[in-house]
This record gives C-alpha cells, sequence and structure tokens, in this order.
C-alpha cells in the first residue's frame, strides 16, 4: 500500500469485517470457528478504539519512516542496482508467551546442537568416524573448507549467529524450515521493523507489553567482546560492499552496534594480524562480524578469484590473532540434508530429543531415502542439497517432480540415481496465514518467521521476536523478499518485567567519549575526497552550461567577441584541465544552431563524454560507495539529481528557456548538497576529505578559467570578465564593491588572491592548508607535513603577487607573470593529491592475485 | 632406486613496487611409501619474510610467507634431494571391478572404515573439476559393466592421451573442464582435471598429484639448464590395494621418474606457489625447474681386518 492508497481508502465498519481463515489451514489471527484467538483480543479492542484517520495515520508514519531512515534492500541481478524501499506492514504478528517459550528453548538447542556438529567437522570428526552423519554430507558440501580444519575457535563457540526460519503446519505446531549459519541476514531489519512500529503503534505496543529487541543485541555485543578476549577491543562488520543484498542492514547494524563497517580492501594482513587501514594508520582489529561468505573471506586460501576477501586472513584466524564471528566454514551446517540426522545427534550429543520439528526431509545421498525420493518424486519438493541460497530469500525456485517440465524431470531423476548426495526431497507443506493490511482491509496472507539466536557463555539467547516476513500471495510454499512480499513486526506480549532499554541510549554501560577522527577507513577517505572533487566538476559544468545557455538566449553570439567566449566555454567543457589547449584554440564561427545543439548535448546526452548525465552518474557512484558517511539528505538529493537525470531523455531538444529552467534545478540541488555537506557534517577527518577534494578541484577549475580567459589579449573588450564574475557567482560581490563595468586589475584581485572571496583560488588554498594541517599526522612525518609544503608554496606565489603588475600586458598582448603564476595551480593541485593519496590512501590498493603458469615443455621419453 | 637434485625457482617480476604481497607454497615434496626427501629448503629473495611451516589438511607441506616491506621482485628457490623408489606395477586385468570400487556419500555411516573415510575428500567434484554430464557419460565409456577398475582407468588414461592435444597456448589456470573437453586441448593439469572430474563423476575416489618429471633432451641435444617442468597427474583409490597413479599426458603408470611434490582435490588445493599481492601493477612469472640424478652414492666397504 502506497501514502496515496492509504490516503484515499475508507476502511470498513470492522477492521476484522470479512477477515476469515482459508479451509485447511492455520491461521494466527482467528480460530477454523471463526472466533479471534484470545491472545490477539487485546489488541483487536485496541485497533478497534481508533479512529479510521488514525490508523491511516499510523501508516503515513510508517511509510514516512521507512524512507527517513533509507531502509532499502537490493535487489541482486537487477542490472540497475537497484534499491527497493522495504516493505512493512504494521500490523505486527502475535505470538503467545507460552507457545514463545517452546520456540525460545527450541532455537537454543538447535543452534547448540549445530554448534557442537560444526565444533566436530572442523576438529576431530568423530560424528564421521562413529558413523552418525554420512561423510557425504561433508566433503560434497562446498561449505565445507578444508582450509579451515583445525582452526579452533575460542570457547568452541563456531556460531555465534544462528537464525532459523519457522512456519506453522495446519495443526498449528511449528517446524523449522531452514537454518541460517553462514552469516545469517535479517536481524537488524527486524530491528528497523520494531523501531518503526513501535512509533506507529506506540500506545498498542506499550499496552501489549511486548517484550524488547535490545536484550538481544546487548547479548551479542557483549559476546563479541568476549571472545577478543581483551579489554576494549577493536570489533568491525565485514561486509560485500554496498552492492550486497541486505547492505542496509550492515550499514544498520554496524551504526546500531558501534562497529566500524568494513569492506574486505579496509583490512590488511601484517605478521598474521588483521591491521584496518586508516587515515590515521594501521589499527588492529580482534573480532570480526561477518557479512561476507566464507568463500569470498581470502584470496589465498580460500576462493582465488575473491576481491572482497583479504589476503592472508585465513591464516590470521588460524593464528589466533583475529576472531570470526561466525566462525569460517559455518556455513556447512546449513544444508536441508542435515535435517533428517539432527534428531539422532541431538540424543547422541546433547542427550535430549530434539525440541523443534523439521520438515520431513530425506537426503538422496541415502539409499533408502533415494528411494523414497524417487517413488515419490512428483509429490515431492526437490532442491540440491548444497545450493547457495540467497541471503534473505526463501527456496523460491523448489518444486515438485510434477511441476517440472519433462525433460528437466527425466535429468533429475537420472541425477538423484547417479549422484543422490546433491539432492533433496522434502514433504510440500503450507504455511499459516497471519493478518495484513491490503487495500485497506485486513486479510490472511501466507507467513514465515525467522528467528535469530546468538551465543551467550555455553548457551544461546534468542531474540524475544523476529523478522515476519509475508506474502502477497494468497498461497506460497515459501516466502521470498526478492518477489516481492513484505514483513512485519513480531510481539511476544510478556507478563513478566522487561526494563526497556535500547543500544541507541547507551543506557548498559558508561559511554566511551569518542572524537570521530583517526579510525575512518582509507578507503572511505578515497572516496570522499574523489566525490569532492566529482561533485566540483560537476557544478562548474554545470556553470559553465548555465553561462553558455544565457548567452545563447540573449542572442550574444553574433558578434566575434560572444563567439569566442562561447567556443572557449565549450572547450573548457570538453577538455577541463586542458588549458594550453583552450588558448591555441583558434576562433572559428559556429553558427546558433551548432552552438546550442552542442550545448543541449552536454545537457542530455547520456553517453556525451564530460557531460552533465555523465558526470552526475559518476557523483552518484563515488557517493553511493561512501554511503554510509553521508547524511541521509545529503544522499538523497545526490541520489534525486541522478534519477533526474536517468529520467531526461528528451526527444527534441528542449527550447533554451526551458534548458535553462532545468540546468538551474540542477545547480540548486548541487548547491543544496555542499550546503548539507558545509553545515550538517562535523568536521571529522571524512568531512575534511570531502571538502578538500571540492577545494583542490576548486582551485584547478579558477586558476584554469582564469589563465585560460586573461592571459592574452584584451579581456576587458571581449567581455571575459562578465562571464568571469558570473561563472564564479561572485557578480554580486563586484557590484557591490565597484559602480564600474569590470575592470581587470579588481576582477583578478576578486577572483585570485581576495582570501575573503570563497570563490577565490587563494580562498580554496587556505582552506587546504587549515585541512592539511589537521590531518592526523603519520608518526614519521616532520612538523610541516609534505602536503602543507606544497599548498603553501603555490597560496604564498599568489599572496605576494601584485595584481597590477600581472594585469600588465608585453609587446606581443601577453601577460607572462599572470600566465606562469596561473600554470603553476593546476600542478601544484596534482602533486597535493597525489601527496595525500600515498599517505592517506595508499592502503586502498586493491590486491591481485598470482599464480604461476604451469605449462611445462616436455619431451616425450 | 633414484636419487635426483631438484631445484624449483620461481621468479616474480612487478612494473610498479608490491607494498604488501601473501603466498601460499606447496613446495617441499612429502614423503611417501616410495619416496624420501632430504635436505630440502626453500630460500627467498628478499628474505624479509614472515614465515611459517605446517601441514595443510591433506598431510603436505605448505609455508605461508608474507613479505611487508616494498618490493620489485621475489625469488623463490626451493631445492633438495629426493629418493625415489620403483612402485610396484599392478596388474590391471586382476584389480577388482570398478562399481565395487565407488564410494558412496553413506558408506561410512554403517562400516565405518578409515581408509574410506579418507578417501571421501577425494570422491566428489571440487571448485576446479566441476563438470557437464557429457565429460561423465565419455568417462564411463571406458567402464562397462564389470570392468577391472585399473583396465578402466588405463583405458581412460589413453583415450586422453590420443583424443586430446598436448597444446600449452590452449589453456590458462582457470580453464573449466568442459571448455577442455570442448577443445580437445591443453596441458597436464587440464589432463588431470579431465580425468578427475570423470572419475567422480563416476564415484570413484581420485586426486590431483603436483610433481616433477625427469625429462630428457632430443636425440642428439643437450640438456637445458631449468627445462624441466612441475607436472601433475592423477591418482584412483583401489580399494584394499591403495593409490594408483596414473599419467595421462603420457599414457602411462607412473615411473620412477614422477616426484611427488603434493596432492589435494585439484590444482587449487597444491598450487606451488600461490599468491596475492597489494600494488605491483603488471607482473611477470617465470619459473625453472631441474631434475637430476644424482649418481648413486659409493657405498664404502668397511675394509676387514
Amino acid at each position: 500500500m502506497s501514502i496515496a492508497d492509504a490516503v484515499s481508502i475508507r476502511l470498513p465498519e470492522d477492521v476484522l469485517d470479512g477477515y476469515r481463515s482459508v479451509d485447511g489451514i492455520y491461521d494466527e489471527l482467528m480460530t477454523s470457528g471463526g472466533e479471534p484467538r484470545a491472545y490477539w483480543k487485546d489488541f483487536l479492542r485496541g485497533l478497534r478504539g481508533m479512529p479510521d484517520e488514525e490508523i491511516l495515520q499510523h501508516w503515513q508514519t510508517a511509510l514516512r519512516l521507512i524512507r527517513q531512515h533509507g531502509v532499502t534492500y537490493n535487489v541482486y541481478g537487477d542490472p540497475k542496482g537497484e534499491q527497493r524501499p522495504w516493505e512493512l506492514d504494521t500490523l505486527p504478528l502475535i505470538i503467545p508467551e507460552d507457545e514463545w517459550e517452546t520456540l525460545e528453548r527450541g532455537l537454543a538447542q538447535r543452534a547448540k546442537l549445530l554448534n557442537m556438529i560444526l565444533a566436530d567437522l572442523y576438529g576431530p570428526q568423530r560424528l564421521l568416524r562413529e558413523g552418525l552423519l554420512p561423510p557425504g554430507l561433508v566433503f560434497a558440501n562446498p561449505q565445507y573448507h578444508l582450509a579451515c580444519h583445525n582452526i579452533k575457535a575460542p570457547f568452541d563457540t563456531y556460531l555465534q549467529i544462528y537464525a532459523a526460519d519457522i512456519a506453522r503446519a495446519p495443526d498449528g505446531r511449528w517446524w523449522v524450515c531452514n537454518d541460517r549459519t553462514q552469516a545469517p541476514s535479517g536481524a537488524g531489519y527486524a530491528l528497523e521493523n520494531r523501531v518503526i512500529t513501535a512509533q506507529c503503534l506506540s500506545d498498542l505496543f506499550r499496552e501489549s507489553g511486548v517484550r524488547r529487541l535490545a536484550h538481544f543485541f546487548q547479548a551479542l555485543r557483549e559476546n563479541l567482546r568476549r571472545l577478543a578476549r581483551k579489554d576494549d577491543p577493536r570489533i568491525v562488520l565485514l561486509t560485500p560492499g554496498p552492492l550486497n543484498e541486505t547492505y542496509f542492514e550492515h550499514a544498520f547494524l554496524a551504526r546500531y552496534l558501534g562497529y566500524a563497517l568494513v569492506e574486505g580492501a579496509d583490512l590488511t594482513v601484517r605478521d598474521h594480524k588483521v591491521y584496518l587501514k586508516t587515515v590515521g594508520g594501521l589499527q588492529q582489529v580482534d573480532v570480526i562480524l561477518r557479512r561476507l561468505d566464507t568463500e569470498w573471506v581470502d584470496p589465498l586460501e580460500l576462493r582465488s578469484d575473491s576481491a572482497l576477501g583479504v589476503p592472508g586472513m585465513v591464516q590470521a584466524v588460524r593464528s589466533g590473532n583475529v576472531v570470526m564471528a561466525n566462525a569460517l566454514g559455518s556455513g556447512v551446517v546449513e544444508t536441508t540434508g542435515l535435517m533428517g540426522f539432527l534428531p539422532g545427534l541431538c540424543r547422541h550429543l546433547l542427550g535430549e530429543d530434539l525440541i523443534l520439528p523439521h520438515v520431513a526431509t530425506w537426503w538422496c545421498g541415502q539409499e533408502d531415502a533415494r528411494k523414497t525420493v524417487l517413488r515419490d518424486l512428483d509429490s515431492m519438493l526437490i532442491s540440491p542439497s548444497f545450493q547457495q541460497m540467497n541471503l534473505i530469500s526463501g527456496a523460491s525456485g523448489v518444486r515438485t517432480g510434477a511441476e517440472l517440465d519433462p525433460k528437466t524431470r527425466a535429468e533429475v531423476e537420472a541425477s538423484i540415481r547417479d549422484r543422490g548426495h546433491n539432492w533433496v526431497g522434502q514433504e510440500p507443506v503450507s504455511l499459516s496465514t497471519a493478518p495484513s493490511w491490503e487495500d485497506g482491509r485486513i486479510v490472511p496472507r501466507p507467513m514465515a518467521l525467522r528467528m535469530f539466536a546468538t551465543a551467550i557463555g555455553n548457551d544461546y539467547v534468542v531474540m524475544p521476536g523476529g523478522l515476519t516476513r509475508i506474502s502477497d500471495r494468497p498461497s506460497v510454499r515459501a516466502v521470498s523478499m526478492q518477489r516481492g512480499t513484505g514483513s512485519k513486526d513480531t510481539w511476544i506480549p510478556s507478563s513478566k518485567f522487561d526494563d526497556r532499554f535500547s543500544l541507541m541510549s547507551g543506557t548498559d554501560d558508561t559511554p566511551v567519549l569518542r572524537r570521530g577522527g583517526n579510525d575512518l577507513p582509507s578507503r572511505a577517505a578515497d572516496n570522499l575526497f574523489w566525490l569532492g572533487r566529482y561533485a566540483e566538476r560537476t557544478e562548474s559544468a554545470m556553470r559553465l552550461l548555465r553561462s553558455l545557455l544565457a548567452r545563447l538566449a540573449e542572442d550574444q553570439v553574433q558578434d566575434e567577441a560572444g563567439n569566442v567566449v562561447m567556443q572557449k566555454l565549450l572547450y573548457m567543457l570538453a577538455r577541463p584541465g586542458d588549458v594550453n589547449g583552450l588558448m591555441r584554440r583558434r576562433a572559428r564561427t559556429l553558427s546558433p544552431d551548432q552552438l546550442e545543439h552542442q550545448i543541449q548535448a552536454y545537457l542530455f546526452k547520456q553517453d556525451q563524454p564530460n557531460g552533465i548525465p555523465e558526470l552526475v552518474r559518476t557523483v552518484n557512484n563515488v557517493a553511493s560507495l561512501t554511503r554510509d558517511r553521508l547524511s541521509l539528505d545529503a544522499w538523497r538529493t545526490l541520489d534525486q539529481l541522478y534519477q533526474d537525470s536517468r529520467a531526461r531523455r528528451p526527444r527534441v531538444w528542449l527550447d533554451i528557456g526551458d534548458a535553462l529552467a532545468v540546468l538551474n534545478d540542477m545547480l540548486r540541488t548541487m548547491s543544496a548538497f555542499s550546503g548539507l555537506n558545509m553545515e550538517n557534517t562535523t568536521r571529522t577527518n571524512a568531512w575534511r576529505f570531502l571538502d578538500m577534494g571540492r577545494r583542490l578541484e576548486r582551485a584547478t577549475h579558477m586558476a584554469g578559467l582564469l589563465r585560460g580567459l586573461l592571459s592574452v589579449g584584451e579581456p576587458e573588450r571581449m567581455g571575459f570578465l562578465d562571464r568571469l564574475l558570473e561563472l564564479a557567482d561572485s557578480y554580486m560581490t563586484y557590484r557591490a564593491r565597484y559602480v564600474s563595468s569590470p575592470r581587470l586589475v579588481p576582477v583578478l584581485d576578486l577572483l585570485l588572491v581576495d582570501e575573503t572571496n570563497p570563490r577565490s583560488v587563494a580562498f580554496q588554498l587556505n582552506a587546504l592548508a587549515e585541512h592539511a594541517g589537521a590531518l592526523p599526522k603519520m608518526s614519521d612525518m616532520l612538523d610541516r607535513t609534505v602536503e602543507q609544503r606544497v599548498i603553501l608554496q603555490c597560496l604564498s606565489g599568489i599572496q605576494l603577487a601584485d595584481v597590477t603588475r600581472l594585469a600588465k600586458t608585453d609587446k606581443r598582448g601577453r601577460r607572462v607573470e599572470l600566465d606562469q603564476l596561473l600554470s603553476g595551480v593546476p600542478g601544484s593541485m596534482a602533486e597535493l593529491s597525489e601527496v595525500i593519496g600515498r599517505h592517506y590512501f595508499s592502503h586502498a590498493d586493491l590486491g591481485i592475485q598470482l599464480d604461476p603458469p604451469m605449462q611445462p615443455r616436455y619431451f616425450e621419453t | 632406486m633414484t636419487r635426483y637434485s631438484i631445484s624449483h625457482r620461481t621468479d616474480f617480476e612487478y612494473s610498479r613496487p608490491v607494498a604488501i604481497s601473501h603466498h601460499l607454497m606447496h613446495l617441499t615434496p612429502r614423503a611417501t611409501e616410495f619416496q624420501a626427501v632430504e635436505g630440502w629448503s626453500i630460500r627467498l629473495s628478499p628474505n624479509s619474510a614472515v614465515r611459517n611451516r605446517s601441514r595443510d589438511f591433506f598431510g603436505n607441506h605448505v609455508e605461508h610467507v608474507t613479505i611487508q616491506d616494498e618490493h620489485d621482485r621475489l625469488v623463490v628457490q626451493a631445492e633438495g634431494r629426493v629418493e625415489v623408489s620403483a612402485p610396484p606395477v599392478p596388474t590391471p586385468g586382476t584389480s577388482l571391478r570398478w562399481e565395487e570400487a565407488r564410494l558412496g556419500a553413506s558408506d561410512a555411516l554403517d562400516k565405518v572404515a578409515a581408509d574410506a573415510l579418507a578417501a571421501q575428500p577425494f570422491a566428489y567434484a571440487s571448485p576446479m573439476t566441476r563438470c557437464s554430464q557429457e565429460v561423465v557419460d565419455w568417462v564411463r565409456r571406458s567402464f562397462p559393466e564389470g570392468r577391472p577398475l585399473l583396465e578402466g582407468a588405463l583405458d581412460l588414461n589413453h583415450r586422453i592421451f590420443t583424443e586430446f592435444e598436448y597444446d600449452p597456448s590452449a589453456t590458462t589456470i582457470s580453464t573449466p573442464v568442459d571448455t577442455v573437453f570442448e577443445m580437445r586441448k591443453g596441458v597436464c593439469q587440464d589432463f588431470a582435471h579431465l580425468m578427475l572430474a570423470g572419475l567422480r563423476g563416476l564415484g570413484l575416489p581420485s586426486r590431483y598429484v603436483s610433481g616433477y618429471l625427469l625429462t630428457y633432451p632430443p636425440p642428439g641435444g643437450v640438456k637445458l639448464q631449468g627445462s624441466d617442468a612441475s607436472h601433475a597427474w592423477v591418482s584412483v583409490r583401489v580399494p584394499d590395494h591403495g593409490w594408483v597413479d596414473l599419467d595421462p599426458t603420457n599414457d602411462k603408470f607412473t615411473t620412477i621418474e614422477h616426484i611427488t611434490l603434493a596432492w589435494g582435490r585439484d590444482y587449487g588445493d597444491v598450487s606451488p606457489v600461490r599468491g596475492a599481492i597489494v600494488g605491483g601493477g603488471r607482473h611477470e612469472v617465470k619459473v625453472a625447474v631441474d631434475v637430476r640424478p644424482v649418481d648413486a652414492p659409493v657405498v664404502l666397504e668397511p675394509s676387514a681386518g
């Protein structure tokens, strides 16, 4: 339901009007007799007590919060890398306390059991030697990583976070559909759902005495801290990056738990220890909360084609210098083929019966099971034993034998006979239904619940709640996020006192005061620096184009001077930075039509080199790499610009007035982005690198403009000075100071030397000098850094310049001194960029893999 | 029994300085029933590396090497002596039927044989031996019902040798088995991977062996320094007998001229020098291997009296 829907819909007389459970299916709200279940009654009473407008209001609040928080998930395989807003249904799922208690014990038991199996498989392998677990389930399983064998996990805890999807059978019993042990996702989304739902239904939430989620995350944090076995350990969350399906959650959890969010390229291994590469140097990492699947973690010992991992990581873990949570290789027990063996293993390892049943499962690696599956192929759900499931998706592609086309069915059948260990057959099951909002009514929709557990000591704590996922189709077997299904909060009302606190408010322990700074990863600094540069470059290009369009609109292109300006500006657009080329460029009269055609190409043609669409795309790309460091507003501003630019593909060129309007809009957006960075960003190193990029680019651009337009000829006569003031956004300042029409000396003063004009070259250099002085210093640096020396050298030349002298021409009409002074600026800026790169970003180099060729020359003997 | 002096040198050259490089080396031959290793060493230049020696899952010698100072070249020089005795040549016709040699995924469940469990890692497709059903079907032609295992394996060995062309320019380290099969071209590790893919597809445990092979100069020529090479072949598990090595590149059982370095599921498990570097621009790798028989030591009988 969208905002528009929410406003236009009229609710029925009673919220439950027409709500009927589906025959033969368990409904979470209603008994088969059509009565609401007892534990829903308080909630329903509260809901009925709300006026319609209030309910709609809640909806709108939820939608607004989702946008405000930027809750998204990425859709894999979407070429545009599109982010979908999170679909949240504010009606929670309620599970009664007594029922929950069994689920809680069942999940903790299962986590404990799977952990013991992991400990054995990566250690003594007794289960295999004693014949309790078929070795094929392990050795044919690509998630069993031989490189991780004999790596001991601290406290024998291999599984730090565990999740399981559970569903309810028609008889009301809960069963487990699958286990998630690799790097379970969803806990962050569950928390986000809670935050939003609790805000929307605040009264109902309070009155229901719902158990809080914060304890779970506190346990997780406590657990990870314990793993480090030292005080004040550095813990990071390792993500595959912004393209990952659940990247939002990685960033959200990292912030909530207070860990640095890092990618593989942010880490390096030295002396078998893992370090975070920051602008303040290398900082040792003690614990890694891993959201990257094992195989990608280390190109040296695991998948050699992984660009997401860290060379040497496995050896660092093996040496005990860093702890992985979950342990490397933990994905091996995710296989559904294991399920049938769990009851026996539970009795053997824990001496207890398995509490939670699972879907009836036959692993075809065993002869009896294989025969059963082959016999009942048509009615069974058939799936590969070791398929890698997408992080949050269910087994969406699973079908019964009868549903397969004849050719595939024959192939599957042959494969089961021949290599049975690769296949699992499962009994199809139906999901229960939960009440969901749809078109202003409450209707029953199929659901599954993802539960979470985290280790604490030798036991597991279960999140009191979870991620309930619903399907928008009346009947499905498994629920998949990627198929446009939604989610909801899960409420466990409790009669017991549940003290309320959140990690966000930090009441659980005394917060250590921190000022953001040296922890900034080099890669993030690098991206921010380039974001600053590209944003400025884009803004300059927009200003150039606006000036060009304005000339065209005023029809000032017919005379020679006007035409020359236009061509110079166009050249600057086409070859930014190539001032020499600009000065050599001969004026050749272009017709207004030719000029306009070129200008519009820069404005709207998607593949125009250095055109606005290309620049905006680049800005968006760089920004998305560093999204978690931008304010939401700043990100949204850029994203809007990008979306607009993508959508804008006029079939015929706009008329000049409309094009100008579009351009003015874009410039306003860019200015808003700069403004947000100036006003809403704390002066951390992150901000400094962003601003340095911008200043450096602006100094280069401005020096180029001045040199290109002023170092030869008669700029006053040609009208160059007006253009310069306009491009530098300094017309008003000039008018305020001088009554005359623009003259060379005062313009030079204003745009080159005046340190109070935020567009002048000197202003940029001053700002750069200030930044350079405030950056973290490497231990081996002298008092004044190389950065500072480069900047000051450039700045002092400008500060010492006599503007009147600079304006003088020689006999051939050249301003040699001005030319020399200005030509030094781009060089200095390029040097500065390189020095900054070497000092602060060089760790960010990507690794590459080597394998010597092994192609022997061979002589037949 | 023959003693060999072996030298295996790998030169990495980088167009730009490398800030840090990590290597994983399988460069020390393992001792086997038919092979003894003496005085083996690995020297590095630059030699400032952080080094760590251990055994991998398969019992191979493995060394982790990290060079943390900026460098633009790396030389890895492994050398030593290996004494090889000839493995007994089995009689293929009398080996057990191939069907009986298959290893099921659940076999260890009721009859837990240590030997069967040890063969388990080699019974399934590994990252570099995944293949299409087509490859398995092609391999199956060597294994008609009831054929003795080694007869089938030798036939497969021969078919690869005759139907595939040895062509170092056709493939790279990462060429998939299916492509090799399609092109009918490749080098020793491609042939080994193809053979392994098919054998495992039939349920026959088999492993990838990395090693060296003594080579001879062309008739009338002189053996050149560094002209030998790393080599790779296949080892098939024969229940109640042990592992039998076959060399599909040369259409024979391995001989006293094959020196074993390490074994695993495929090349990826035992790559002699695997590396990951930071920086470095373009890189060039040169490998030079020398295998020379050492004259049998003169045994001095203690003089009587």
